[in-house]
C-alpha cells in the first residue's frame, strides 16, 4: 500500500470499515510511513476529543413519544375505509353483492335485443303462444320486460322493440343510478373515529399554525379539513403550502382533488377521503400525512432535501 | 420493525425506546435548538409509524430512521432561515454538557467551557459537513449508508468528512491555544 492510498483509506480505517486485509496492510504502511502515520493520528485523536457527550431525552419529549404507539397508530383519515365499504367485506355481504349483480344481469339480459327482438323469434312465438292460449280474464302475470309491458299496454310491436333496444344500450344505467350520492339533505352519519379524532386536533392546529405558521401543522390541519368536508378551509391551507418545496407537490395534487365550490361538496355528501397516496408519497426515506399525535402532526412526506442550507 | 409492521405496538414502543435518545442528539446537534430538536425528534418518529410500509430491509432500520429525522432537520434550518429564528448559538441557548466534577470546580468549569467550545466547533460546520459528520459520529451510520441515504457518492461523503475532520482538528488546535494561554 503507497501513501495514496492510505490518504485514500483514512476515514475507513478512522472508522473501522475497512476490512480486515486492507486494514492490516495500513497498519503495516503506518509503522514504517511517518507522514501518513502524523495524518492519521491527527485525526484519531480529533475524533476522539470531538466525541459528543450524549444529552438525555427531555421528559416532556419522552412522554410524548411514549404515547405514540395509542395516537400515530391511529388509522388516518386519509386510510379510514368508509362504512360501506367495511360493510362490504363481510361474506354475507359479498355474497349479497354477488346475487345482486347475477340478477340484475339476468334482468338486463331479458330485455336486450339479443333476447326479445328478433333474434328470439322462438321465444316471441312461444310467448305469443302462451298468451294466446291463456284464457280471457285470467289472472295476467306481472310484466316483466319493455315487451311484456308494452304488450300490457297495447303498444304495437315496433315501439316495444325500439324501448328494448335503448333499454340494451345503456346497460349502465340501473348501476349509475346506484351510484347516485344521497341528496345533501340526508340524515349527516356520524363522524368516524378518525374524523372525530381530526376535529379535536383543529383547534390546536389553528392555534399552532397561528403561533409559528409551521408547515407540518397547516398540512395536517388541511389533510383533516379535506377529510370532515371543509373544502374552503383546506384548500386556503394547501395554496398556502404551495410555497413550501416540501409540501408543493402533495398540496397540488390535493387541490385538484379537492371539489371546485360548496355544491360541489354537497353532492358529494360532505366527507372526501384523499387518499394517502394522493396526499404525497414518503420522500426517499420518509414522509406521509397521517393523523397527529397529541401534540404534534405528521406531515405528509418529506421530499429529499439536498440543497444546502444557508443560515 | 418487523413486528412493527405486523401490528404490533408494542414493537414501536421498543423502537421508540431503543432510538430516541440517539435522534433526540442527532436532531439537537443538527438544528441547534433544543426545541426544535424536540419537534424534529417526534415528527420522525410520527413519519416512521406512518411509512413503516415503505420501510424495505434493504437498509438499516438506523440508517432509515437517521434520513427520516435528517430530513426534517433540513426542514427546520430551512424554515429557520425564512424567520431568522433564534437558535442554540446565541448566548443563552447553549446546554452545558453533561461532565461536571463536582470536586474540583475550576476543572469542572473549564470542561464545561471545552465542552461548548466543542460544541460550537461542531455546529459551525458547513451544513454539508456537519450533517455527515453526525450521521457517522452520533447515528454511527456507515458511510456507504450515508452516500446512499443523502443520494451522494461515497468518496464526496468522505470527503465532507475529512474537510469537517480537518476543520475540527484546526479548531482543537486553536482551543488548546487558548486555554494554555488561560492556564498560565
Amino acid at each position: 500500500m503507497i501513501c495514496a492510498d492510505v490518504d485514500a483509506n483514512m476515514l475507513a480505517r478512522l472508522y473501522d470499515e475497512l476490512p480486515a486485509s486492507e486494514a492490516a496492510a495500513f497498519d503495516g504502511h503506518l509503522a514504517s510511513c511517518e507522514t501518513c502515520a502524523k495524518a492519521f493520528t491527527g485525526l484519531s485523536e480529533t475524533r476522539k476529543r470531538f466525541q459528543l457527550p450524549a444529552r438525555e431525552v427531555p421528559a416532556a419529549l419522552a412522554q410524548a413519544l411514549a404515547a405514540l404507539p395509542e395516537t400515530a397508530l391511529e388509522p388516518s383519515p386519509a386510510t379510514v375505509r368508509p362504512l360501506w365499504l367495511r360493510a362490504l367485506s363481510h361474506p354475507l355481504a359479498i355474497a349479497a353483492s354477488v346475487a345482486l349483480v347475477v340478477g340484475s344481469t339476468v334482468n338486463l339480459l331479458r330485455v336486450s335485443p339479443l333476447f326479445t327482438g328478433e333474434n328470439r323469434p322462438s321465444i316471441r312465438a312461444e310467448r305469443a303462444q302462451e298468451a294466446s292460449a291463456r284464457p280471457q280474464g285470467a289472472f295476467e302475470p306481472q310484466a316483466e320486460s319493455p315487451d311484456e309491458t308494452a304488450r300490457a299496454k297495447g303498444e304495437p310491436e315496433e315501439a316495444s322493440a325500439a324501448r328494448a333496444r335503448q333499454l340494451a344500450e345503456s346497460p349502465a344505467q340501473p348501476q349509475r343510478e346506484l351510484a347516485t350520492p344521497k341528496p345533501a339533505s340526508a340524515p349527516p352519519q356520524a363522524p368516524s373515529k378518525a374524523e372525530q379524532t381530526c376535529r379535536d386536533q383543529l383547534a390546536s392546529l389553528e392555534g399552532e399554525i397561528r403561533r409559528s405558521g409551521s408547515v407540518s401543522a397547516k398540512r395536517t390541519a388541511a389533510d383533516c379539513y379535506a377529510s370532515i368536508g371543509q373544502f374552503d378551509r383546506a384548500k386556503t391551507l394547501y395554496t398556502e403550502l404551495l410555497a413550501s418545496p416540501e409540501h408543493q407537490s402533495a398540496a397540488s395534487e390535493a387541490l385538484h382533488r379537492l371539489p371546485e365550490t360548496r355544491a360541489d361538496a354537497a353532492a358529494g355528501s360532505g366527507a372526501t377521503t384523499l387518499s394517502k397516496k394522493s396526499m404525497g408519497g414518503a420522500a426517499r426515506a420518509a414522509p406521509a400525512p397521517a393523523t397527529a399525535p397529541a401534540a404534534k402532526s405528521a406531515p405528509a412526506e418529506a421530499k429529499e432535501s439536498k440543497a444546502p442550507v444557508g443560515y | 420493525m418487523r413486528e412493527y409492521q405486523q401490528g404490533s405496538k408494542a414493537a414501536f414502543r421498543e423502537l421508540v425506546a431503543r432510538h430516541q435518545r440517539g435522534l433526540y442528539n442527532f436532531a439537537l446537534r443538527f438544528v441547534r435548538d433544543g426545541a426544535a430538536a424536540e419537534d424534529v425528534t417526534q415528527d420522525a418518529f410520527v413519519r416512521i409509524a406512518k411509512n413503516f410500509q415503505e420501510y424495505s430491509h434493504q437498509a438499516r432500520f438506523t440508517t432509515w430512521a437517521y434520513t427520516i429525522t435528517r430530513n426534517l432537520c433540513i426542514d427546520q434550518l430551512r424554515k429557520r432561515s425564512h424567520r431568522n429564528h433564534t437558535s442554540i448559538d446565541e448566548p443563552g441557548h447553549a446546554e452545558a454538557p453533561d461532565a461536571s466534577p463536582r470536586a474540583h470546580p475550576e476543572r469542572a468549569a473549564q470542561a464545561e467551557l471545552t465542552g461548548r467550545r466543542i460544541e460550537e466547533a461542531v455546529q459551525a460546520l458547513p451544513v454539508e459537513q456537519r450533517e455527515v459528520f453526525l450521521l457517522r459520529e452520533v447515528a454511527g451510520v456507515p458511510f456507504k449508508e450515508i452516500a446512499e441515504s443523502l443520494g451522494i457518492p461515497e468518496n464526496t461523503v468522505k470527503s465532507r468528512m475529512r474537510y469537517a475532520l480537518e476543520r475540527l482538528q484546526k479548531d482543537l488546535q486553536e482551543l488548546a491555544e487558548l486555554a494554555g494561554e488561560e492556564s498560565r
